[in-house]
């Protein structure tokens, strides 16, 4: 039956070469930029090296200070999160570092701007970086204030050309670095780990950043297990009340709490930096704009659906008067509209794949490596059946209840 | 006139003439479709006059070539060979326009099917050949108003097709086609869709248009209503008979 | 004969409902880039009022502690005396000043006031000495710029911009009269009596923000670089340097910036450079929202052409019958595109009214009405050919239908 139905929907498509181009063509465009959207946030959300422990880390990025004189809010300090922010249970590990901050290197009269970020030594036990050469610093070389940097392969590349980095110096910001390691290119997106060169914090020019509460420092706290989020972010808020503030007169309180990636971004979206956000929220207002999108090329696809069938109205109507029932006519119809959107979709993912080239190829997002992974590809053909259904089930409706009598006649009442 | 013998070739019948020309005349007409491989003729060498003010039946068995006889006085068909006069003038080398113009304001048509516009109320119906002659909306209404007087149907202009009997429906068709005043009215079995009673009402206002100085051609198979007719014309397979 | 398009298409308004709707939603996605367009468009327009050609900007980075008490707020702006020599005297520099609310770049420093009328007004609020007027060449339209000495008047000099004048103090001379926010209706007074703020000149704009955003309030004052009660110690810095400067020059700079003060950090660029990015970053959404929009636009346009066909091939009898009565080949055509030119219509009138909520409602304010208005008529004048264009081949097929074959049909 089902192969029957095959070749009547495949005779059916080719006969109207128009109408099944249009669907096909707005399947496929629809199809290609949602899935685009999804590769896009995927890409952004998901564990990738070098953040490949994403998924049970808790990212302390955004810390408040509040009082009689306002607000002062935005990256917590070295003084917080060395003093408040250790030995939480069920914390692996911690790393503190700094942001990225662009830096501008003189070599051989050239301008070379880089980001520059300043870590600890276990920045590079819960990060996973890509060494092509040399190695990270370590403990001794942070406690020291060693003036050594890991750079990127771009970096050298820039600085000096073809030769060895390794054992090379390079001057910026008034201080002088020695090149230990090298590292492949980090993805823009990976907000913890991109820079261009990492050194040890230690080499900031002065001290007095140790003590205080809002700076320019991140931290990453490695959990056993994401079971465990929520006792580690009760205890960060256990220990909140007990912050000996800097300046009582001016700020009274301390606020803020470690957060996933996902919360991150979600806080950067929706804009409540305050509190932990709803990521529900987040994800309700993706898919929201996904629908909106979705919406002309669904009505299009309805209004194309309505014509093919009003089309082969008396078809319908003589089937019917020799007793097909409408479940088969429905049937059948929407076995066409599946073949098409499955169709369409297969366009679409060819498109997304020949659009992710051109992405990535153009140095829009530095970096930049989205990738076509199984699951990508899963959403991209769930979409396309879900498209298929929705725009056909209306018709097919309408067109179950069509008297044989009115069908016979042309549809005209 | 009920004679059934069939006769092979041109049958020439007078009419009786008034005010010089014929109403319509069609010489030496006939209409060939051609499809890729068949040939099929459905008018063979008609001579036909339609004086003025006459009513004329057309019968015959289906496929004789009612309606297209009908088309082609109608301007709707051009004859493949022949011609085709009416009032006096030739209409062979007339452009589309000019036919267009012509049937707007000399030929009224009325169908077995009706063909009302069901998305138009009646009196919206009614205008429609007044459109194309580019009256204003006033004047419109006012002919409109009054060609539904003429069929008796003024109780019921702001309703739709669907909301009207058969026999009703076929009068608003009527009073579209008369709306322009034309001088000919072509009815393609008006009454094939209608039960007896209604037929026999569509047929009187059709006379009475025909009293009021219309000259009427009226295609039936209906021999009882033919036979209200000044004159029948017989048509087998193409050709006039009898 | 519009008349009778508009019965058949209101008549039909429940099959017509999904085309209507989707010719509404396209008309809105073209408001919406066209708006954005429009608004680029006419601040484009609008002077920027200053010159970014071989200017500099030098941002600084002080630590925590240069605030903590006046004594490191002293030391800061010693320091930065020092820095503002060291760099004006450099060979190559023409002139330079600090400056806050740099060009292009996303740094704002704003003050909010409310106005007598109850209206609340941000404005860019900038501390510089007088060499800012020759650093970004500004244009003074009335009164006078800064000068020295004015750090140490019993009020603070301001130097505003036209349209900033023009909503404090409408028509009137604003040389002279006072910057005062109101709480109340009552004038709030500042603590420090020189913490007055006296207009003594106009500028005709600074859009710091760049070419494409309307950023019409803007103030400048002096910056003392000697009390810190007065102004802090600048965070950034213009620099003019004459035309040819060699890249190397950028080397010596930042190597004097370090010498002078080596726990700074110091970040230089180049203004010309930042425009570029800064354009660059605007245009690139808008046009990837316009190629996208252009697809789903085609999309619809070739559904839309499918659907007219579909209709022609479905009233084949009524276009048979209104030849029969009289309507000429190209009379079928026109009523075919003229349907859905009435369709059309009714779609843009739906829409530009709920798109005009917009303004209506306040929403995006800082934006023209005159902005939302293009919009809809270049979107009107767009849909309205493309849906013509659409309608052709359909009404050529209506054209092609024979009457006598299509009144035989039952």
């Amino acid at each position: 039956m089902l192969i029957n139905y095959l070749k009547l929907a495949y005779k059916v498509l080719l006969r109207r070469k128009f109408f099944t181009f249009v669907s096909l063509f707005g399947t496929s465009v629809t199809l290609m930029v949602l899935v685009m959207a999804a590769a896009m946030l995927d890409y952004s959300l998901s564990p990738m090296a070098p953040e490949v422990r994403l998924d049970r880390t808790l990212l302390v990025t955004y810390m408040a200070m509040r009082g009689d004189r306002g607000e002062w809010s935005g990256d917590p300090g070295y003084g917080f999160l060395d003093r408040y922010c250790r030995n939480i249970p069920h914390v692996e590990r911690m790393s503190v570092y700094t942001g990225e901050h662009a830096t501008a290197i003189f070599m051989n009269g050239e301008k070379v701007v880089s980001q520059m970020r300043r870590t600890d030594a276990d920045y590079w036990s819960i990060l996973d970086f890509a060494f092509v050469a040399g190695q990270a610093f370590g403990e001794s070389e942070v406690a020291g204030g060693s003036h050594v940097a890991v750079i990127s392969q771009g970096t050298a590349a820039r600085l000096f050309g073809d030769r060895a980095p390794i054992g090379r110096t390079f001057e910026t910001q008034g201080q002088s670095f020695t090149v230990i390691g090298v590292v492949r290119n980090v993805p823009r997106v990976r907000e913890a780990a991109y820079a261009d060169i990492w050194v040890p914090f230690t080499t900031l020019p002065t001290d007095q950043w140790r003590t205080r509460l809002m700076g320019d420092f991140n931290a990453m706290l490695l959990a056993d297990s994401p079971r465990n989020f929520r006792a580690i972010r009760a205890e960060f808020a256990a220990r909140l009340p007990h912050v000996v503030m800097t300046d009582p007169d001016d700020y009274k309180t301390m606020s803020g709490a470690p957060r996933t990636r996902m919360e991150d971004i979600a806080a950067g979206v929706v804009g409540l930096n305050g509190d932990v956000p709803r990521t529900g929220m987040f994800i309700g207002v993706a898919v929201l704009l996904a629908m909106l999108f979705m919406l002309l090329p669904a009505i299009n696809q309805v209004n194309l659906n309505i014509s093919r069938i009003f089309e082969r109205v008396s078809e319908i109507g003589v089937r019917k008067a020799f007793g097909a029932s409408s479940g088969h006519l429905v049937g059948q119809f929407i076995v066409e509209n599946i073949v098409l959107a499955l169709f369409g979709g297969a366009i679409g993912l060819v498109l997304s794949l020949w659009a992710l080239r051109v992405l990535n190829g153009s140095g829009l997002i530095t970096n930049g490596d989205l990738q076509m992974n199984p699951r990508i590809f899963l959403y991209g053909l769930g979409l396309s059946m879900l498209f298929g259904v929705l725009s056909g089930a209306y018709p097919a409706w309408r067109m179950s209840r069509l008297h044989p009598v009115d069908a016979l006649r042309g549809g005209q009442r | 006139m009920s004679t059934t013998s069939f006769e092979a070739g041109p049958a020439v019948i007078d009419p009786p003439r008034r005010n010089g020309h014929a109403a319509i005349r069609l010489t030496g007409v006939e209409k060939i479709h051609r499809t890729e491989r068949i040939e099929t003729v459905a008018l063979n060498q008609i001579h036909l006059e339609v004086a003025p003010r006459e009513f004329l039946s057309v019968m015959g068995p289906s496929g004789s070539g009612k309606s297209t006889l009908l088309n082609v006085m109608g301007l709707l068909d051009r004859p493949s060979k022949g011609q085709v006069e009416l009032d006096g003038q030739s209409v062979g080398s007339l452009s589309d326009r000019e036919l267009a113009m012509k049937r707007n304001r000399d030929i009224g048509f009325v169908f077995q099917t009706f063909h009302l516009i069901q998305d138009l109320n009646v009196i919206d119906n009614v205008e429609i050949p007044l459109l194309y002659r580019r009256l204003p909306a006033g004047k419109r209404r006012a002919m409109a108003q009054e060609a539904l007087e003429r069929v008796g149907l003024t109780a019921r202009t702001t309703h739709f097709p669907s909301q009207l009997s058969g026999g009703q429906r076929q009068r608003v068709a009527i009073a579209r086609a008369i709306v322009g005043r034309p001088s000919i009215l072509l009815a393609d079995e008006p009454t094939g869709n209608l039960d007896s009673q209604m037929g026999d009402e569509i047929v009187a206002i059709l006379e009475a248009l025909n009293q009021a100085g219309s000259t009427i051609v009226m295609v039936t198979h209906d021999q009882r209503l033919a036979s209200r007719t000044a004159r029948i014309v017989r048509l087998f397979d193409g050709r006039q008979v009898e | 004969m519009i008349r009778h398009y508009l019965k058949l298409v209101w008549n039909r308004r429940r099959a017509n409902g999904l085309i209507l709707a989707e010719i509404l939603i396209s008309f809105l996605v073209l408001c919406a880039i066209f708006g954005v367009v429009a608004y680029y468009a006419t601040n484009w327009r609008r002077p920027l009022g200053f010159d970014y050609h071989n200017v500099w900007t030098l941002e600084i980075s002080m630590p925590q502690e240069a605030f903590e008490d006046s004594a490191a707020r002293l030391r800061g702006l010693v320091v930065s005396q020092r820095l503002l020599a060291t760099m004006s005297a450099l060979p190559h520099v023409e002139a330079a000043a600090p400056a806050a609310n740099t060009p292009y770049s996303g740094s704002m420093s704003r003050m909010g006031i409310t106005l007598r009328d109850g209206g609340m007004v941000q404005y860019l609020w900038s501390s510089t000495t007088p060499a800012g007027l020759d650093v970004l060449k500004l244009e003074l339209v009335a009164g006078r710029w800064i000068q020295p000495g004015d750090d140490a008047l019993s009020y603070t000099p301001q130097v505003i911009t036209q349209d900033f004048a023009r909503r404090l103090f409408g028509r009137e001379n604003p040389i002279g009269r006072t910057i005062d926010s109101y709480k109340d209706g009552q004038i709030q007074t500042s603590p420090k009596s020189w913490q007055e703020r006296r207009v003594v000149g106009v500028i005709r704009s600074y859009r710091k923000a760049g070419e494409f955003v309307d950023m019409p309030y803007a103030a400048f004052q002096p910056q003392s670089m000697t009390d810190p009660e007065r102004s802090p110690a600048p965070w950034s810095y213009v620099i003019r340097v004459d035309p040819g400067t060699p890249a190397a020059f950028e080397e010596t700079l930042l190597k004097a910036m370090h010498a002078e003060a080596p726990d700074w950090t110091f970040t230089l660029r180049s203004l010309e450079l930042e425009r570029q990015r800064s354009i660059r970053g605007r245009l690139l959404p808008l046009a990837f929202g316009g190629t996208l929009a252009a697809f789903l636009i085609l999309m619809v346009g070739m559904g839309l052409m499918g659907v007219l066909w579909q209709s022609v091939t479905r009233r084949t009898q009524e276009l048979g019958l209104r030849r029969a009565l009289g309507a000429t080949a190209s009379a079928v055509r026109n009523q075919v595109i003229g349907e859905i030119v009435v369709l059309t219509t009714i779609a843009l009138l739906a829409g530009s009214v709920l798109f005009l909520q917009l303004p209506l409602l306040g929403v995006l304010s800082f934006v023209g009405v005159g902005v939302f208005v293009s919009a809809i008529v270049v979107s009107c004048l767009v849909i309205i050919p493309f849906v013509i264009v659409c309608g052709l081949y359909p009404g050529w097929l209506a054209t092609q239908v024979e009457p006598s074959r299509a009144l035989q049909y039952e």
